[in-house]
Parts: C-alpha cells; sequence; structure tokens
C-alpha cells in the first residue's frame, strides 16, 4: 500500500486530508510540523508528501527545503495552502514543491493528483 | 455534526485560546514582531480549517483579520490597544459561533455583526496601510474569487461530509460515482428481469433528474430471530419502482432446509436519493448494497421477442429524421410505425425507447442511445454523422501502446496537465540552492509516476534515460526537451493549456520554437487563470485591499460606538467539555495495571479446579490452605484494583488553570471598563482537580473576580486619596492540602463594613436584632453569603460583595466544598474555598431500614449508637434523647421516606441511632440495623421519575451486585 505523509499543524485539516486518502485506500500518516515530518521521512520515506506552509518550528519550504537538500526523499510533495497568491506558489516550487493546491482541496481532486504522483494507475 | 465539524470546534477552541493569549501577550508588551507572528499563524490556520466548511460569516470575520494581521506583521509599530479590542472582538465572534455549531450543528446567522465586525478590520486596516489606494485595481476582484471561494467551500464540505459520514457504501451519491458504480453492477443482478414498462418509468425518473438505483438487500440469515422483517423492509422502500425476491443459491430438499433461516435476497429499484436509502436501511448498513444504474442500462431489448425488421423506406425515413433532428416528424414515424402492427418484436422495443426519450427530451444524449438500439437491429451505424468517432469511446489508450508515436495532449486530463506543465515549470527555475538538484530529481519522479499512470512505460523508459543524463550533467535540459516533445503537440491543438500553462515567469528559459513555452502573460503567474478567478498581480493586490476596505469604511464608523456592552460575556460563559484530553503516562499506567489484572485473573480458574477436587477429597485441611489461597489472591486483585480506580481518578484530573486561563481577559476587559488598574497574579495553575468540580468551580471563581473588580478594588483616584498604591492587587491561588484543594482569592480592597451588613441583615430579616448584637465582625461578614441577604438593591448600599454570594455558596456547597470569607475594611477581602479533589468515589455508611439497604455519606455520619427506648423523650412533640450531655432530636428514617412501619428494636430493646450532621445542626437517624462502611461509586439518578426524587443523591451498585440508594440527609430533614 502506498504511503502518504500529511505534515500540517492545524489537526482538522489533517483529519480531512486522511479520510479522502484512506478512502482512496492509500496509508497516511501525519506530523504537526516539518520537524516532525523530517524525522518520519528519515525513518521510512514515503510515496507522496502533503505540506502545509504556515507552520511552527519549520515550515512547509523549510520542510522541502531539507528534504531535498539532504537527499531524505525526493518523492513528489503537494503544497497546500489557503493563499492562491503568486509569490507563495512560486517559493513552493523553489523549495522543492511538485504542485501547489489551494486549501480546500477538494476530494476527487486531491485523489487525482495523489494517483498521478504516486503513478497509480488513473481509473 | 460529522467528526470533522466536531474536531473542527475542539481544535478551534484551542487555537482561539492561544489567540487570546497572545493578544494578551501582546499589550504586556514582550517581543511584538514575535508575537504578532504567533498571532498571525494562529489566525491563518483557524481559517483555513474553517474554509473546509460553509461558514460564510466567520470565514469572512478571519479572513479581514488575517489581512489586518498581515499588514501588521510588517509594521509592528503601529499595533495598539484599540487594534487588540478590535480582533477581541472577532475572536468573541467566532467563539460564539463554535458554541452555536455545537449546540445547533450550525453557525448562528449573525450576518449583520459578521459585516460589521470585517468593516471594522478593513478600517483598522486602511487607517494603518500607508498612502491611499492606488487606482486601476477592479475592487470586485476580491468579490468574485470570495464568491467561488464559498462556491468551492460549500462544495468541498459536501464531499467531506459523505467521506465521513459512515461505512464505506458501494452506493454513488454523484453522477461521476455513479459512472463508476455502474460497471460494477454485479452480474447476477436482474435489470433483464425488469419489466419493459417499469424501465420506462425509470428512464423518465431519470429525465427529470433521479438518480435511478438499484438496491440489493441481503440480510442476515439469522434475521428472523432479531425481529427483522425484511421483505416489508424492502416492500417499505422509498421511491421504489419495481422489486423482486430471490433465493440466494439453489434451495436443499425439504427435509434439509432450515425454514428459520432467511435464504433470500431481495432486490428493488428505485428512484429515492442516497441519503433517503441510508436513512430507510438505517438499521442494517451492512445488509445493504445501492448500485447507481444510468438510464442507458435500462434501455434493453427482450432478445426473446420475435425480430422482424423494419422494411428498408420506413428506416430510411426514419434515420433522415433523426439525422435531421426533426423531432416532431420522429415522433409522428415512430408513433406511425407502433400502430400500424400489433404484433410486437425487438424492433418495436427499440422505437418505444426512441419515442420516450423524444417526447420527453428530445435534446438528451440518451435520444443518441435510443437509435442505438435500432441501428444495431438493422445492422448500421447509429451516429449522426457517420464517419465520426462516437464522443463515448475516446478511453483508447491502448492505442498508443507501445508505439513511439507522440501522445495526444488532448487526451490527457485536467490534472495531468497541471501536473506535467508544473514540473516543465519546476525544471526551467534556475538557482543555486543546496536543494536544486533535489528539485529536479523530485520533478523526474513526479514525471515518471505520471508517466506510469497512465499506463506510458515507454515514456516513462525515455524519461529516465533523460533524467539521468539531467542529473549527470547538472542540467535539466534534457528533461525540459523530452517534456516539450510530448507536449508539442498541445501548442497546436490545446489553447487552453497555453493560457493556463504556469510557464509565464520570466525565469523560464526555453527555446523559441515552442509558443506554449512563451506565454505573454507576465504580470499573471498564477494558474488560476484556467478557472475563473481574476486575481490582481502582487504589487497591485494590497490596493485592491485597501480599495474595498476603503468602500466599507463608510459603514463601519458608526460601530465602535454601538459596541455591545457585553464585552466580556463571552469570557464567562462555561465550557463543558465533553472530552478530556489525557497524558500519555496515565493511560500507560493503566495499560499496565489491566497487564497484571489479566494475570491475576488467570489464577481463578486454577483455584476454582482446586476447589472441585477438594469437593472429591474432602479434606478439612484442604478447604482452610485454599481459603488462604483465595483470600491471597484477593489480595492481589484487590490491589490492582484500587491502584486501577486511582489511576482512572487521575485520568479524570483536570488542572485549575483550565479555569484561570480566562482570567487574564476578564479582568483586563473589567478593569478597562471600569477604569481602575489592577495587577492580576495567578498561582498553581497545575493543582488539579476531578473535572466536575474544576467545571463547576468556573462560574462561582467569575463571581468572585467580578465582585472584586466592580466593588472591591477602588479607582486609582480613590486609592491614592486612601494612601495605597494607585494599581489594586488580586491575587488568585491554589495549593493542594492533603486530599483537598484549597483556592484563595483575595484583593487589597475597601473590604466589607460589618456595621452595614447587620443593618442589611436585619433589614432584610435574616438575623433578629438581639442576634446581631452578639455577633463577632468576622461572622457579620460572612452574612452576605446568607440566603436571602444578597439582592441587587443591598448591593448597590453596601458597595461591597454581595452579587450572588450565596448562589456561589451553593455550588461550592454541592462539591462538598467550604467557603470562608475574612475582610478588613479598608484593607481588602480574602475568599478561602476549600473542595475535595475527587468527587467520584464516595464512602458511605451503609444502614438497614424496613429490610432496605440504604447509604449516607460517610463525611455526614458522626456516630452510631444505640439508644434504650427508656432514653427517649418527648420534647413538644418531637422525640429526642440525651447524648453526652446534649439534646439531640431524634427522627425515624422510616417516617421521613413515608415508609409505614415503625423503627425496629433489637433484642436489648434498644433503637439503632445514626447521629448526622446536617449543616450547622445535629440529627439522630433511628434505623433498624447499622451494617458498616463501603467504597461506591455513586450515580446520579436520572430520568422523569428518579431524578426528582430530591431525598436521594444518587445510587451505586454494592458488592453482590445489589443497588444502594444513597440518602441525601440535607433534604431529607
Amino acid at each position: 500500500m502506498k504511503r502518504v505523509l500529511i505534515i500540517d499543524d492545524a489537526s482538522t485539516i489533517r483529519m480531512y486530508n486522511r479520510s479522502i486518502l484512506e478512502a482512496g485506500g492509500y496509508q497516511v500518516e501525519e506530523a504537526v510540523n516539518g520537524m516532525e515530518g523530517l524525522e518520519k521521512a528519515l525513518e521510512t520515506p514515503f510515496d507522496l508528501y502533503i505540506v502545509d506552509i504556515n507552520m511552527p518550528k519549520l515550515d512547509g519550504y523549510g520542510f522541502l527545503q531539507q528534504l531535498r537538500a539532504e537527499s531524505i526523499d525526493q518523492a513528489p510533495a503537494m503544497m497546500v495552502s489557503t493563499e492562491a497568491a503568486g509569490r507563495d506558489k512560486e517559493i513552493a516550487y523553489l523549495s522543492g514543491a511538485n504542485l501547489y493546491l489551494v486549501k480546500p482541496t477538494k476530494p476527487d481532486e486531491l485523489i487525482a493528483y495523489a494517483r498521478l504522483l504516486m503513478g497509480e494507475p488513473t481509473q | 455534526m460529522t467528526p470533522l465539524m466536531q474536531q473542527f470546534v475542539s481544535e478551534s477552541r484551542e487555537q482561539l485560546q492561544g489567540i487570546s493569549e497572545a493578544l494578551l501577550g501582546l499589550e504586556k508588551g514582550g517581543d511584538i514582531a514575535e508575537g504578532l507572528n504567533e498571532l498571525f499563524r494562529l489566525v491563518h490556520t483557524l481559517k483555513g480549517s474553517s474554509g473546509l466548511f460553509d461558514f460564510p460569516d466567520m470565514i469572512r470575520v478571519l479572513h479581514a483579520g488575517e489581512d489586518l494581521l498581515t499588514e501588521l506583521r510588517d509594521h509592528p509599530d503601529l499595533f495598539s490597544h484599540d487594534l487588540n479590542d478590535q480582533l477581541f472582538d472577532c475572536m468573541d465572534f467566532v467563539s460564539q459561533q463554535l458554541d452555536d455549531l455545537e449546540t445547533n450543528g450550525e453557525p448562528g446567522d449573525d450576518k449583520e455583526r459578521a459585516d460589521q465586525l470585517e468593516a471594522a478590520l478593513r478600517a483598522m486596516l486602511e487607517q494603518i496601510t500607508a498612502g491611499p489606494a492606488e487606482a486601476g485595481s477592479e475592487p470586485t476582484s476580491e468579490q468574485i474569487e470570495e464568491v467561488n471561494e464559498a462556491d468551492r467551500d460549500a462544495e468541498a464540505l459536501a464531499d467531506a461530509n459523505r467521506m465521513l459520514d459512515g461505512p464505506d457504501q458501494p452506493e454513488a451519491t454523484d453522477t461521476e460515482a455513479a459512472e463508476t458504480a455502474v460497471t460494477s453492477l454485479p452480474d447476477d443482478s436482474p435489470l433483464a428481469d425488469i419489466p419493459e414498462l417499469v424501465r420506462h418509468e425509470a428512464v423518465s425518473e431519470a429525465i427529470a433528474g433521479s438518480d435511478v438505483k438499484l438496491v440489493h438487500y441481503l440480510p442476515e440469515e439469522t434475521c428472523f430471530f432479531t425481529g427483522e422483517d425484511p421483505l416489508f423492509q424492502v416492500m417499505q422502500c422509498p421511491g421504489a419502482l419495481w422489486g423482486t425476491v430471490k433465493t440466494r443459491q439453489p434451495l436443499a430438499s425439504v427435509d434439509e432446509l432450515d425454514p428459520f433461516q432467511c435464504q433470500l435476497q431481495f432486490w428493488a429499484l428505485t428512484s429515492a436519493s442516497a441519503e433517503e436509502l441510508d436513512d430507510h436501511f438505517r438499521y442494517n448498513p451492512e445488509a445493504l448494497s445501492v448500485y447507481s444504474v444510468a438510464p442507458e442500462q435500462l434501455m434493453a431489448i427482450d432478445q426473446r421477442l420475435p425480430h422482424q425488421p423494419l422494411p428498408d423506406d420506413v428506416l430510411e425515413q426514419l434515420h433522415h429524421a433523426y439525422a435531421s433532428r426533426d423531432h416532431d416528424a420522429l415522433m409522428t414515424l415512430v408513433t406511425h410505425q407502433l400502430e400500424a402492427s400489433d404484433e410486437d418484436c425487438q424492433a418495436h422495443v427499440a422505437l418505444r425507447w426512441i419515442r420516450l426519450v423524444a417526447s420527453a427530451s428530445p435534446d438528451s444524449p440518451l435520444l443518441e442511445n435510443s437509435w442505438q438500439l435500432l441501428a444495431e437491429l438493422h445492422g448500421f451505424s447509429g451516429h449522426h454523422d457517420t464517419e465520426g468517432v462516437s464522443s463515448t469511446h475516446h478511453s483508447s489508450t491502448n492505442n498508443t501502446l507501445g508505439t513511439t508515436a507522440p501522445l495526444n495532449p488532448a487526451d490527457f486530463s485536467p490534472e495531468l496537465n497541471e501536473v506535467l506543465q508544473t514540473q516543465q515549470h519546476i525544471l526551467g527555475l534556475k538557482d543555486d540552492s543546496p536543494w536544486a538538484s533535489g528539485r529536479v530529481q523530485a520533478a523526474g519522479n513526479s514525471l515518471l509516476n505520471s508517466m506510469g499512470s497512465i499506463g506510458q512505460h515507454d515514456q516513462q523508459a525515455a524519461l529516465r534515460e533523460h533524467l539521468d543524463t539531467a542529473l549527470e550533467q547538472g542540467d535539466s535540459a534534457p528533461m525540459t526537451d523530452w517534456l516539450e516533445n510530448l507536449l508539442e503537440p498541445a501548442s497546436t491543438t490545446e489553447t487552453r493549456a497555453a493560457t493556463s500553462a504556469d510557464a509565464g515567469s520570466p525565469e523560464v528559459d526555453n527555446t523559441a520554437d515552442a509558443p506554449l513555452t512563451k506565454a505573454p502573460s507576465t504580470e499573471a503567474p498564477s494558474t488560476e487563470a484556467q478557472s475563473t478567478k481574476t486575481r490582481a498581480t502582487d504589487p497591485a493586490q494590497p490596493a485592491a485591499q485597501t480599495a474595498s476596505a476603503q468602500a466599507t469604511s463608510e459603514s463601519a464608523n458608526p460601530a465602535p460606538a454601538a459596541k455591545p456592552a457585553t464585552e466580556s460575556a463571552r469570557a464567562e460563559s462555561q465550557p463543558t467539555s465533553r472530552s478530556l484530553k489525557v497524558d500519555q503516562e496515565k493511560i500507560d499506567r493503566l495499560m499496565s495495571l489491566i497487564g497484571e489484572m489479566v494475570v491475576a485473573k488467570n489464577s481463578l480458574p486454577f483455584l476454582a479446579q482446586k476447589a472441585e477436587k477438594l469437593g472429591i477429597e474432602d479434606q478439612a485441611y484442604g478447604s482452610r490452605d485454599l481459603s488462604r489461597e483465595l483470600k491471597e489472591q484477593y489480595g492481589v486483585i484487590n490491589r490492582i484494583s484500587e491502584e486501577m480506580q486511582d489511576a482512572i481518578m487521575q485520568i479524570r484530573m483536570m488542572p485549575f488553570s483550565f479555569i484561570s486561563m480566562r482570567f487574564p481577559r476578564l479582568v483586563r476587559d473589567i478593569s478597562r471598563r471600569l477604569g481602575k488598574d489592577i495587577q492580576l497574579s495567578i498561582e498553581g495553575e497545575d493543582t488539579e482537580a476531578d473535572k466536575n468540580i474544576i467545571e463547576s468551580l468556573a462560574e462561582p471563581l467569575i463571581h468572585i473576580v467580578r465582585n472584586s473588580l466592580d466593588h472591591g478594588i477602588e479607582t486609582p483616584k480613590v486609592r491614592t486619596a486612601a494612601g495605597k498604591p494607585a494599581s489594586g492587587k488580586l491575587s488568585i491561588r491554589a495549593t493542594q492540602e492533603a486530599d483537598r484543594v484549597l483556592i484563595e482569592i483575595a484583593d487589597d480592597g475597601k473590604g466589607i463594613n460589618p456595621d452595614v451588613v447587620k443593618r442589611k441583615a436585619i433589614e432584610k430579616g435574616v438575623i433578629d436584632e438581639a442576634t446581631a448584637e452578639r455577633m463577632t465582625d468576622r461572622e457579620a461578614v460572612n452574612l452576605v453569603m446568607a440566603a436571602g441577604f444578597s439582592t441587587a438593591d443591598a448591593v448597590s448600599d453596601l458597595s461591597g460583595r454581595g452579587v450572588g454570594m450565596d448562589a456561589v455558596r451553593r455550588a461550592v456547597d454541592k462539591v462538598n466544598g467550604t467557603l470562608a470569607l475574612d475582610s478588613e475594611p479598608g484593607k481588602g477581602t480574602r475568599i478561602r474555598i476549600q473542595l475535595p479533589m475527587s468527587i467520584a468515589v464516595t464512602r458511605v455508611m451503609m444502614i438497614e431500614t424496613d429490610g432496605q439497604l440504604m447509604g449516607i455519606p460517610m463525611d455526614q455520619v458522626l456516630e452510631t449508637v444505640r439508644v434504650d427506648k427508656a432514653n427517649i423523650h418527648e420534647l413538644k412533640q418531637v422525640k429526642t434523647t440525651i447524648l453526652r450531655n446534649r439534646i439531640i432530636p431524634l427522627k425515624s428514617l422510616n417516617e421521613l421516606l413515608n415508609l409505614d412501619s415503625l423503627p425496629m428494636l433489637n433484642e436489648e430493646g434498644e433503637y439503632a441511632v445514626l447521629v448526622i450532621r446536617v449543616g450547622a445542626e445535629t440529627v439522630g437517624l433511628m434505623v433498624d440495623n447499622f451494617r458498616g462502611s463501603a467504597d461506591i461509586i455513586q450515580k446520579p439518578l436520572t430520568g422523569s421519575v428518579l431524578g426528582g426524587v430530591s431525598a436521594y443523591s444518587g445510587a451505586a451498585l454494592v458488592g453482590d451486585g445489589s443497588v444502594l440508594m444513597v440518602l441525601n440527609p440535607r433534604e431529607l430533614i
């Protein structure tokens, strides 16, 4: 079963995304900030990362930069944010995100992207 | 409420608390920039989570608050108290919405207040943003976006609820999922058995907009024993169009058949909504499968009918009418043809389908489906244009599999396009960051996976080579080349891709022959261009916001004047959380205790075996041995259960900070309103007590604090005149003493004047003058807590304590606490509350009366005595006795409980008397017998009958499993 790591400090958002991904047949783990995310990724790499931007301790940009720079994992990563603004998006791409989605993500959209990025056959 | 909403409410409460603390922290000074950052993050997160739901008012206010904080973060020097007030108001509003959400399942409809708050925030934002709004930005862009956001939110909510509402059920609630469900119709589905007329009806329903579903109901074989009537259940199915009953498998022979097992399965065709079905079958959701049925699946021809082709000339006329979309002519021809012969055949079935669709909805694509039926019967193509390809036959990915021909990006899903173009953009980024190479590899992995996802394994292999080359060379060019090749046809066939491409930013360094990558719109780097969102460019954005802020600022002006008087009402309301946050350690302890219990339990069967053997061998010594072992084992289990009880009580413990965290805000609001300067100190916030006690204490404590602020502490002017420091002190301290919790609230205000209290008490008839004469000052001051003393009128005269102090005392009494009040005029007032740490376990004295066992809380029992009948005297019709030179009134418990029998005497002619303390009085209760004491876990009496009986405080289970009623002597006497 493919594994997804959700990194978000908002438990409601984590629960929401988790329910969608679990319904899609994925194993989901959670981290509440970038530091915890890095720790989990170091333990066992994941097939996909879903990363929030604003978080205490280490934010989403910092998480991705570390993940990519230290070659901890180069698996695809989605960045999710409430802002559609261009600047956040550019920093996200520069930091190593592979997709930028605006919260709240629609379930079918999230699943469609997750399948593509994890190489699961499209339905 | 869905679990997601519950999660949202509980998380948001925490965030609001954090916001409140951050705001207070800002006022106290300290690192403003750091505080603002934290504040922004919290508000931002809160807004993000609320975006999952359709709460437009809440989101609007939070959005405005976030915008304001965004600006403040860049200009921390502009922070002010007024700003803080405004933000506090917003959080109160959000908190109110959460309360409503929790009680009513939806946030309150308070659009006006939201408008007011939003306008006020926008006005503040406008004040602090330097310079007037620049021209040229469209003020409506913000609104358009908000509308879109609201739509999206509503959709997301519906989706989320579907996800979370219950166990996975195969039914599909939206059209997209319906299509996938269609393919999974089981092989044994009885679709073909449905009479043509019913299918006509169902298709008409579908055309009218309902979702037609096939319901399969497979009850448990034992369902008859649970009182279920599956046939009735299915017959009552809402919106049922048709139903059938089938056996699950061929029935066994009569001798083997078990008639008490349900051998049947049930099918029904229905137009009911998924919700209606869920509701109807809510008691047996696991027995239910729902399949969406597309109308075209119902449009079938019964192959058992004879096949008589229509004459060629008729067919040609029909085809002409159909191809030219002349629906009237088609109808006429079809009707005519059907009337021409009354012998049924397959062609007629097809014609009837055409007639149905053409009359109900000639423009629906179903007409093509129905035409197809006729076409297939006669072996010609059913499409409008013979050379065209059916729009429904697009899933031809296997055509290109294994070939090197470029893929047609027109076939790509919007998601795939987005992924590919985003990676193209990422690969075009140039910087020297240490993660640049990782970024290329991640983009490569994303592309590889996408190709795998659509089954393009050849492309995947090619890409892998390009990726290796790119990583070797440290240049992403080989990959961008590959991507361009893949997407090239897009530039000619897909114009939409060009506008939505993310390649607009200037860093993209690409070859000139790909028009796609040279999108001219440098000012619109956002992919939202493909949706209807029109967002201003970055530099212009603040201008747009100020513009809209300006637009609303006019209405904002009267807002501060109309500030609600209940400014701190929110901070006072009692939070009753039904959930407990538990330290992991406490759970671990419980886990290990349970482990011990399991081991201890295992010794019991072994002992039972031993007892059995003893019965056979019958040895006196052995049974003593066994009894000793049993007692030993009892000791072990007893220890474990005591520890477990303690561990569970620990879990129920809550820190005092649960209430005290509301005081800083309360004190701040009240003192600002009264123009008093007050220093609040809180100590012992981590002192713990049972959840019930902590919760029941919140209200009284707030009362006391309010009193101190309102009436105790003077204004700075008065204080200075009295030679006291201008700022008053209020200290709240919680400490633990043995198994009691002590809470002390002290102020250095003007105290309570005992003479005024005495006068008032006499006026109110609480005491008479003679009593007042005898009273010490301390006793007099405590009169403020007497029932009937405090009224609003008493307060204004007294200018001291009084507001609901008797209510405070009652609340403390209720949890078995005590309350003491000390006051010195001119120096201040101190209130000490003593509480038990836990109320979960009560020690009771068990007594017997009229053959029934009852309990009385041990802390009210003074002693148990036997009183000889001769020593009972009647004084003024009251039975009394003398105990250690004190006259004790005696009451018969039977009488108090309206039981008819008289108290029993023992052989020596004595009554059993339980001496108890009720308030300040001592009373002797005559009972039949004493039965020792026990620890019980008291359960309150609930329900309409028992709940109203005040003579009992609760009931509990005792060792032998019988119910023990616990008396409430206070109410009884």
